[in-house]
């Protein structure tokens, strides 16, 4: 990692009972930058944010804020900031005293206090709203509080869990918008975490990975996207399909088709199994049974979206998915088809016991 | 460093660092743990030291206690059970939106708990004596109350308001949608009721005569005034200590009215209440629930109307009383009998005062305890926990003898003073202040605490600001209700009261006993106008924002 | 509406809640320290008593009105330090288990020589102060209803007639003075062995007994029962009161004398003995007869009114030894037998 990490976690451990609830993770947060922790529930993502806000200690391992051991150090000592899940605004206070608590917590002056909450109000749609009770608010509304009283007091690290996900899911798209301009324009180094991985490829700059407690993967989008390091993290981050190949002497044996081997691939022993990941959408398909051109395949079913046609395809005995996103002008197809591809756009690796255990467990 | 916030966090950090760094904490929970020793524990222990191996072996051999016993058990048993049936007749009706009157007898339902409990005893005599109101002088009838069958009469009236209470909480927290969803497939009318309503009631039900029940075996007043020959373990206790002088005897028989009453109190709380069926989230009520069939209507109309009256001729008749000249004989108007309200007027001034604290301070101990125990670990939690709320299943004469008992030697001589009666009042009621607040907390979801530890607010600050506030309303009826119950109370203090320190209960119940109907009636007017009074307020002060007593 | 969220109204409330406490709970130790007595006769009596001993000597008493056996449970539970100063109006016999217990202190007043020697305990434990005599109290109105012109019992072997059967309420002596006198009297009037045969055959007639020595009286007036066995200044209370009562004193009624004592390392004895001259005096007890309709010993008193002069009456020879001394054998001894 280039650059500063402005948060550092180091081997960090985590267990409850007998459940290891984060296993020896370490990654590094840039400054400035939205990092999103990404994975099933149950992975660990939002252990991980609370041990970084200081609700938990770690049982092994360090966090680090600025290079600072944050060990020992209660919640409300650390200089990060959280938004919740469940928004956890006081109940019993108006949108102003919710928002101006951490102020008047700093003993910040009354007028200082009034104009910052003030500012803030409009700068997060708002206005009006201060002298009311969060339950007379709709979501958007009271998650937009939430940010409000997190980001009011200037914390150097802000955390947010799942904050989108009480939202309906039109909103989500334009309150993560939002919530990406907003950190892009006061450049805090924020750590989000979520589920769901299309909010991730939108709004990160980085994202993290996880699945039970371990970082499976850290990179941009792009490099999650498009060079997953295992099928897990291919698969859990849009769609994919997986195959399963043989190396032969010549290239991959997929059943009686012949598939070159992709020029980044690793070293192979003849013989290894594989996994292959392809992307519906790098794949094309036309009609025809010309095995020139292609390989071919047959049409199990196909689903009209509209700006695409999803079709299943049954290739060597195993199932694919090809996403045509430019279907306009042509029929939809049925039957025979030829399906090829660009080697490049194939990640493959060898298969491991487990792989192909998840392989048969399914989705 | 330790955490105010929730328990479940902060495992990884050492205990004593964790206590140690928080001398708050630390002090209040040693403050808290210390009272509860003295002034729960120590008495109940002190009474089950105080009986020799010959009083023990008389409690288990002598036909007259065994005789008590099954007396007290048979009593508390019938009169759980009428309770029960009335409670649940009233909650039923008040809570079918379609039932006529149904605020109303809301209303009239918690009469019995603005006054003494043997105020009733006291008005039922006068009502359906030999020479009652109604039974001689309307009816004509001859053949006394006096008796179990009186008794179990009394009692029923005086103790289902507590049944009606529980149970209009358990049905308000049964989701109506469920009967739309029994409708929807073809269950109505009785069967509705038979197959999903009542149900999912039971729980409640037995949760209620639980409570009842603890309640009739520590009844003190109304067996002595209207028991007759029919003797139960209270008044025993209280015979031994005032004629024969036997604290040994009278410390064993209220231990073996403990025994029964504990159970129940166990059952309650670990058998009963873990399997409610009520929804958690504790809002109020959804959408109405079905349409009651109109026959069924009328007939709770009539059912509540019937008892409404009877209990309004109770407390009517007391008032009654106050102003006639002489009971039974010389029905003037008059003004006379309160002179010696006014004239001894310090003892109501006192059971005010004392109510007063004893609500004040215990509903501050409550919520300080209910915090501490349910938001700190250290160790023996569970068993302060048990501790705090034991009091519940205390008879009243066995508090009276244990303070007796305890509080009269140093260090601790407090007899004699108005501190022991507040302490007994005070600590007989934590445990409803103490539940209250509990509940109140576990409705704080644990976010909205770390919300304000993120932002910087340390433990205290954390306290103040957010946790207080949000449980106020539990702290708020947990008052109320604790004034109202030692303004009431007679069988935990009637040990204790000295020159200067009497109040109007017992008062009243000398009175009584002497035949002095028109100056009781008069002190128990005046003790239930005070009473009035105060829930009064108490709803203008709210601005009737908060439900006490479903009103 | 004070600010719900601002932290002086939650530092105001807290000061009010002190203030409040303080107020409460000044008053308690505001005071100099009062006489305190423990009273055996009417509540309202001793409050007026205690109003008549401030005007009169300028003093401070304060009273708690209980029922003799309850005074000497407290009494005693109390010993080690004790929160009384004086008992007044309670029977002998329990005086003289106290004294025997060693929880009274001797105290001459100057005032004993206005009481005939035989009502005053020799060692100056205790003085009497009035005379209380035991009878039978008969509601009329009831009587004439029910039994209509047939003579009213006149002995008390006439209450073993069966048709007064469940019509008869007595105080137990388990708990009340009234019950301990009553039984003991029949013990004097016929000897242990019959007074015993007399009571079981009582027995049969009465509903229940009642745990306070007065509640028979008061139930008989208000008609709740025919028969009852009362003192004489309860019934002549009721009659006084309007009640439709008759009250009659059968051949060998029990006695008692009503009393003063003080308790020995009482908070306050000076005050103690002070209460003790001042009640023996002729106003307080002239007071006592007007309101309470007992009896007195002294001279210059006159008697209550509707009362029965003393010459009149048949009282029977109360042993105060005896029946102090075989207090307890006698009321274990009821117990067991008498279960209503």
């Amino acid at each position: 990692m280039t650059g500063t990490a402005h948060v550092r976690l180091e081997s960090v451990v985590k267990r409850f009972g007998d459940v290891v609830a984060v296993s020896g993770v370490s990654l590094d947060v840039t400054r400035g930058s939205l990092t999103t922790i990404l994975g099933p529930s149950g992975c660990g993502k939002t252990t991980i944010l609370r041990l970084i806000a200081g609700f938990l200690e770690p049982d092994a391992g360090d966090i680090l804020i600025d290079g600072a051991s944050q060990r020992g150090l209660p919640p409300y000592l650390r200089k990060t900031s959280t938004v919740f899940q469940e928004y956890a605004l006081f109940p019993h206070m108006t949108v102003f005293n919710n928002i101006a608590y951490g102020l008047r917590l700093r003993r910040v002056p009354r007028v200082c206090v009034a104009e910052k909450v003030r500012h803030t109000l409009s700068l997060m749609r708002l206005d009006g709203l201060e002298g009311r009770f969060p339950r007379e608010l709709s979501g958007g509304q009271q998650q937009r509080v939430a940010l409000a009283r997190s980001l009011i007091v200037e914390p150097d690290v802000l955390l947010m869990d799942e904050p989108l996900s009480n939202l309906d899911a039109k909103l989500r798209v334009s309150v993560r918008t939002e919530i990406r301009e907003i950190q892009q324009r006061v450049g805090i180094t924020t750590l989000y975490v979520t589920h769901d991985q299309e909010e991730a490829l939108a709004i990160s700059d980085t994202i993290a990975v996880m699945q039970s407690g371990t970082v499976m993967q850290v990179g941009s989008p792009w490099d999650i996207y498009e060079r997953p390091a295992d099928p897990f993290v291919a698969a859990f981050v849009g769609q994919v399909n997986l195959l399963r190949a043989r190396v032969g002497g010549e290239g991959l044996h997929l059943g009686s088709l012949r598939l070159p081997v992709p020029p980044e691939a690793p070293p192979l022993e003849v013989g290894a199994e594989v996994i292959l990941a392809l992307r519906p959408e790098s794949i094309r398909i036309g009609a025809g049974a010309d095995a020139r051109d292609g390989l071919t395949g047959r049409v199990i079913s196909r689903t009209y979206l509209g700006t695409t046609v999803r079709y299943r395809i049954e290739l060597a005995g195993q199932t694919l998915t090809v996403d045509d996103h430019d279907p306009a002008g042509k029929p939809l197809l049925q039957g025979q088809v030829v399906v090829s591809f660009d080697p490049t756009r194939i990640r493959l690796w060898p298969a491991s016991p487990e792989m192909l255990e998840q392989l048969e467990a399914g989705p | 460093m330790a955490k105010a916030t929730t328990a479940r966090e902060w495992s990884g950090a050492p205990l004593v660092r964790r206590l140690t760094v928080d001398p708050f904490g630390l002090g209040a929970i040693i403050l808290v743990v210390g009272l509860l020793a003295v002034f729960v524990l120590f008495p109940v222990v002190r009474v089950l030291a105080q009986p020799g191996l010959a009083e023990w072996l008389r409690l288990f051999t002598d036909p007259r206690w065994l005789r008590l016993g099954s007396n007290t058990l048979m009593i508390a048993a019938l009169s759980a059970a009428s309770a029960v049936m009335l409670g649940f007749l009233f909650a039923y009706a008040t809570s079918r939106p379609d039932v006529p009157f149904r605020n109303l007898f809301k209303l009239i339902a918690i009469l019995p708990l603005v006054s003494p409990p043997f105020v009733g005893g006291l008005a039922f005599i006068l009502l359906f004596g030999r020479r009652g109101i109604i039974t001689y002088s309307l009816l004509g009838l001859r053949g006394d109350i006096y008796g179990w069958h009186g008794l179990w009469m009394v009692q029923t009236l005086a103790f289902f308001p507590i049944a009606y209470l529980s149970l209009a909480g358990v049905l308000r927290r049964i989701n109506p949608t469920l009967e739309y969803a029994a409708q929807d497939l073809g269950a109505h009318g009785f069967r509705l009721f038979r197959t999903v309503t009542l149900p999912l009631a039971l729980p409640g039900l037995a949760s209620a005569a639980l409570l009842v029940g603890i309640y009739a075996l520590s009844d003190f007043g109304n067996p002595m005034l209207v028991g007759g020959a029919f003797k139960v373990l209270a008044t025993e206790t209280y015979t031994q200590v005032t004629g024969w002088g036997d604290l040994g005897m009278a410390s064993a028989l209220s231990a073996a009215l403990l025994l029964p009453s504990l159970a129940l109190f166990a059952a309650q709380r670990y058998w009963v209440e873990g399997r409610s069926y009520a929804t958690v989230t504790g809002k109020g009520s959804f959408a109405d629930p079905v349409p009651t069939p109109v026959p069924l209507r009328w007939a709770l109309f009539a059912g509540c109307g019937l008892v409404a009256l009877v209990l309004v001729a109770t407390y009517a008749v007391v008032f009654v009383g106050a102003f006639a000249r002489t009971w039974g004989v010389n029905w003037r108007p008059t003004l006379e009998n309160f002179e010696y309200t006014v004239f001894r007027g310090a003892q109501l001034w006192n059971s005010i005062r004392f109510a007063g604290m004893a609500a004040l301070g215990g509903s501050a101990f409550a919520v300080v305890a209910a915090f501490l125990i349910q938001r700190k670990r250290f160790p023996g939690r569970a068993a302060v926990d048990f501790i705090a709320i034991l009091p519940a299943a205390l008879p009243g004469t066995l508090i009276g003898v244990g303070y007796i008992l305890a509080f009269n030697t140093p260090p601790f001589t407090l007899t004699g003073t108005a501190t022991i009666i507040v302490a007994a009042m005070l600590f007989r009621t934590i445990p409803v202040g103490y539940r209250a607040a509990v509940a109140g907390l576990a409705q704080i979801a644990p976010s909205i605490e770390e919300g304000a530890a993120d932002l910087g607010a340390r433990p205290l600050r954390t306290l103040w600001d957010v946790t207080l506030p949000l449980i106020r309303s539990a702290f708020t009826s947990a008052l109320v209700f604790t004034f109202i119950r030692s303004m009431n109370t007679l069988s935990a203090v009637i040990f204790l009261v000295s020159p200067g320190t009497v109040v109007a209960s017992a008062s009243i119940l000398a009175l009584a006993e002497h035949g002095d109907w028109g100056q009781a009636s008069a002190m128990a007017a005046s003790l239930m106008s005070a009473v009035f009074l105060v829930l009064l307020g108490f709803r203008l002060f709210t601005g009737g924002r908060m439900r006490l007593f479903e009103l | 509406m004070w600010c719900r969220n601002s932290a002086w109204g939650r530092v105001g409330l807290i000061g009010c809640v002190a203030l409040l406490a303080a107020v409460l709970v000044a008053p308690a130790w505001a005071q100099s320290k009062p006489v305190m007595v423990y009273g055996v006769i009417h509540e309202y009596t001793l409050a007026r008593l205690m109003q008549k001993f401030a005007q009169d000597t300028g003093g401070k008493a304060d009273f708690i009105r209980l029922s003799a056996g309850e005074v000497a449970t407290r009494v005693l539970a109390e010993r080690q330090s004790p929160k009384g100063d004086v008992i007044f109006g309670i029977s002998r016999a329990i005086q003289e288990s106290m004294k025997a217990q060693g929880l009274l202190e001797s105290y001459n007043s100057p005032r004993r020589s206005d009481v005939p020697s035989r009502y005053v305990d020799p060692d100056g434990y205790w003085t009497g102060s009035a005379l209380t005599v035991q009878g039978i109290a008969i509601n009329t109105e009831r009587w004439k209803k029910e039994f209509g012109t047939a003579p009213i019992p006149k002995t008390w072997e006439d209450l073993l007639d069966p048709k007064y059967k469940d019509l008869i309420v007595a105080p137990s002596p388990l708990s009340s003075g009234t019950g301990f006198t009553f039984i003991v009297g029949q013990f004097f009037r016929l000897g242990e062995g019959k007074g015993w045969e007399y009571l079981k055959a009582l027995d049969k007639n009465v509903r229940f007994y009642t745990p306070s020595g007065i509640a028979p009286t008061r139930m008989v007036a208000a008609g709740e029962f025919l028969i009852a066995i009362t003192f004489a200044h309860d019934a002549l209370k009721a009659i006084s009161a309007g009640y439709p009562v008759a009250l009659i004193h059968p051949a060998g009624v029990s006695w008692d004398i009503g009393s003063v004592s003080l308790i020995k390392n009482g908070p306050n004895p000076d005050g103690g003995k002070k209460f003790i001259d001042w009640i023996l005096g002729r106003d307080p007890i002239q007071l006592i007869v007007d309101l309470n309709f007992e009896g007195s010993l002294r001279s210059d008193v006159s008697l209550p009114m509707g009362a029965t002069p003393l010459d009149k009456l048949d009282l029977v020879d109360y042993k105060l030894d005896w029946a102090a001394q075989n207090r307890q054998r006698i009321l274990k001894q009821w117990g067991e037998q008498f279960k209503k």
